[in-house]
Formats: structure tokens, C-alpha cells, sequence
């Protein structure tokens, strides 16, 4: 925990470091940040919008927000509860246009990758298990899929969430086992 | 009591976000209360299946997609700090400072109109009109003036 605490802080630090040149013009800096989330970043969308097509449009608009964003910056919270802000923010915006198709259920993308040692079998009830919650969770209201998404996807803490949420962290606890009350549900219905 | 208590807490010690004594007393209620332990256990199977969506990775030439797209929209944004030109605060800062040279300026030259009084007779004795003449000239305002001068040719 006090490493993990650490972590963060190093790598805000990094940030900071990363932003400072950005702002100075840098243009590859910002290619470095871009680099650096480009993992997190995409893993969150795709598990957002349920592998749709758009994800890398959705992706791209997010660092676009970012880049125009930068400048109002001001270090009061952590750069990447910020950023996942924004990126949480994008996602909502693209799911509410009616052209956004936000399409679950095929699984595509959204996969463990195999491990050879294990029982083929096993791999495919796993991965039908898989898409069943992703198809669970993408039905969830928005409230409850933001708090279950960043906790699974990005193993965040309660209070990070609540950070990058805006909520608190009492409410975080509840949102994320309300929606694993749901999705329990569901899931029991389609299994 | 105990059983609702600890079921609103199952999906925090799952995720080791339970601490000190809510923690332990949580654990020995599942340890004592078999309908909690499976609504414990089945939360933290759904937990699981949750987390078993693994995303895959960023296409090939993402971030290159990416940086294509900030520097066609987004460039002259940061340009500006770039080129050293002041921000919108500077800007406002030195419009400040230019409106109160401004006032100053126009408080140290600003010099009020003195009236002369020259008495009629004079006048009439510089241009030649008698003084009613220059009277009604006179008491007919500001183009008044212009018409005397004209007259007069001065």
C-alpha cells in the first residue's frame, strides 16, 4: 500500500515533469504522455463502449480533450484522476450520439489472452463467461458502470475513484456493489 | 442487523478496501453466518467474471493516429505560450495599467477653459462694429464668434 502510494506520487511527479514541457511547446512531450496512457487509456474505452468500432476514435478524441485541456491544468488533484476524468467525461459524450453504436456482445477484442497450459474447455466457458458480464456491465446505468469499469479495468482504489468521480468514497463502496448486486442478476439469468 | 451490515460491506473486503475493525467483524460474521458466506462467495465469483475482460492492445501506429490529430487541432494552442505572448491575465493586467496612465496623463495636462470678459467697447474699438453689433454677436452663442470673425475678418 505505502509503495503503491509512492508509485503514484513518482509518477505524478513524472507527469508534472512530462506537462511542464508541453507547455513549454514540446510537442514530443506530449507524444510521451500519449505513450504512457495510451495502455490504460484504451483498455478503459474498450471495456467502456464494449469493444465498439469507434473505440480508437473515442480514444483519440479523449487525448485531443487532453491536449486542449492541458493548459487549464492546474495540479490541484493527481494528473491521471484528472485525465481519467476526462476520459470518462469522452465516453459519455460519444455514448449519448445516436450514431455511436456501443455493441457488447460480440466479445471481439475484449479477451484473455490464452494460455496454452490451460484446458481449452475451461478457455471457452471462460471466455463466454467473460462476455456475458461485459454484456452485464455495459448494461448498467452510467453511475454504477464508471465505479465497477475503473475498479476492474484499472484496479484503482476507492479513493481514486471517488477522486476522479467526484463522489465520495462511502458512495464509490455502494456504487460498486450495487452494481455487482446487478450484474450478478444478470448474469444468473444468462448463464 | 449484522447480516445487512456485513452485506454492504462484502464487495469492499473483496476488494481489500475494508480495514481494521469493520474488517475483522465483517470476517467473523461470514465466518458465522452461513447465508452471508454465500452471498459472499457468489458477489466475489461475479467479481471475478467481472475481471476477466482483459482489454487488447492499441492498434499498430495509434499513438502516431494520435499525434496526427493534436497537431492538425490543437498546435496554435499551445504555440501562443510558446511565442511568448502574454495570457489572457497579462493581457488584462496591461490593459489595466494603460487606462490608469490614461487618467493620469489626462489629470496632469488637462487645463480648464478660462472665460475672458472683454468688455463690448473694446471689442467694437479692435473690429470696427459698433457695439451693438458685437453685442448681438456675441450673446448669440459659440457661432457667434465664427460670424464676428468672419465679419471681421480676424
Amino acid at each position: 500500500m505505502g509503495a503503491a502510494r509512492f508509485d503514484r506520487a513518482a509518477e505524478n511527479e513524472l507527469d508534472l515533469s512530462i506537462i511542464a514541457r508541453v507547455r513549454r511547446g514540446d510537442t514530443n512531450a506530449f507524444s510521451e504522455l500519449v505513450v504512457k496512457y495510451k495502455y490504460p487509456v484504451w483498455s478503459l474505452v474498450r471495456r467502456y463502449t464494449g469493444n465498439s468500432p469507434e473505440s480508437e476514435d473515442i480514444c483519440q478524441e479523449a487525448f485531443l480533450s487532453l491536449w486542449k485541456a492541458l493548459p487549464a491544468f492546474k495540479g490541484r488533484s493527481r494528473f491521471f484522476t484528472w485525465f481519467y476524468r476526462i476520459i470518462m467525461n469522452t465516453c459519455h459524450n460519444q455514448a449519448r450520439k445516436p450514431e455511436m453504436k456501443i455493441a457488447a456482445l460480440d466479445g471481439g477484442g475484449t479477451e484473455r489472452l490464452p494460455d496454452l497450459r490451460e484446458n481449452p474447455l475451461a478457455l471457452v466457458e471462460r471466455a463466454d463467461l467473460a462476455e456475458k458480464a461485459g454484456k452485464a456491465i455495459e448494461e448498467l446505468p452510467d453511475a454504477l458502470k464508471d465505479a465497477l469499469i475503473l475498479r476492474n479495468s484499472e484496479g484503482l482504489s476507492y479513493s481514486e475513484i471517488a477522486e476522479i468521480l467526484g463522489i465520495s468514497v462511502g458512495t464509490v463502496k455502494s456504487r460498486i456493489h450495487n452494481a455487482r448486486i446487478i450484474v450478478g442478476e444478470k448474469l444468473r439469468k444468462l448463464l | 442487523m449484522f447480516c445487512r451490515f456485513t452485506e454492504n460491506n462484502m464487495s469492499a473486503l473483496i476488494d481489500g478496501e475494508l480495514k481494521g475493525l469493520k474488517q475483522s467483524a465483517v470476517r467473523a460474521h461470514l465466518r458465522a453466518c452461513p447465508a452471508c458466506r454465500t452471498k459472499y462467495s457468489y458477489l466475489g465469483s461475479v467479481s471475478a467474471a467481472s475481471a476477466l475482460l482483459v482489454s487488447d492492445l492499441p492498434p499498430a501506429g495509434f499513438e502516431d493516429r494520435v499525434m496526427a490529430k493534436v497537431a492538425l487541432d490543437g498546435t496554435p494552442y499551445f504555440a501562443r505560450e510558446k511565442a511568448g505572448l502574454p495570457s489572457f491575465n497579462l493581457r488584462f493586467a496591461a490593459a489595466s495599467v494603460g487606462l490608469l496612465l490614461l487618467l493620469a496623463a489626462g489629470l496632469v495636462f488637462y487645463r480648464p477653459a478660462v472665460r475672458v470678459m472683454v468688455p463690448e467697447a473694446t471689442i467694437s474699438r479692435q473690429t470696427g462694429l459698433d457695439t451693438e453689433a458685437v453685442e448681438s454677436v456675441l450673446n448669440s452663442s459659440a457661432i457667434g464668434f465664427a460670424t464676428l470673425a468672419s465679419q471681421t475678418g480676424r
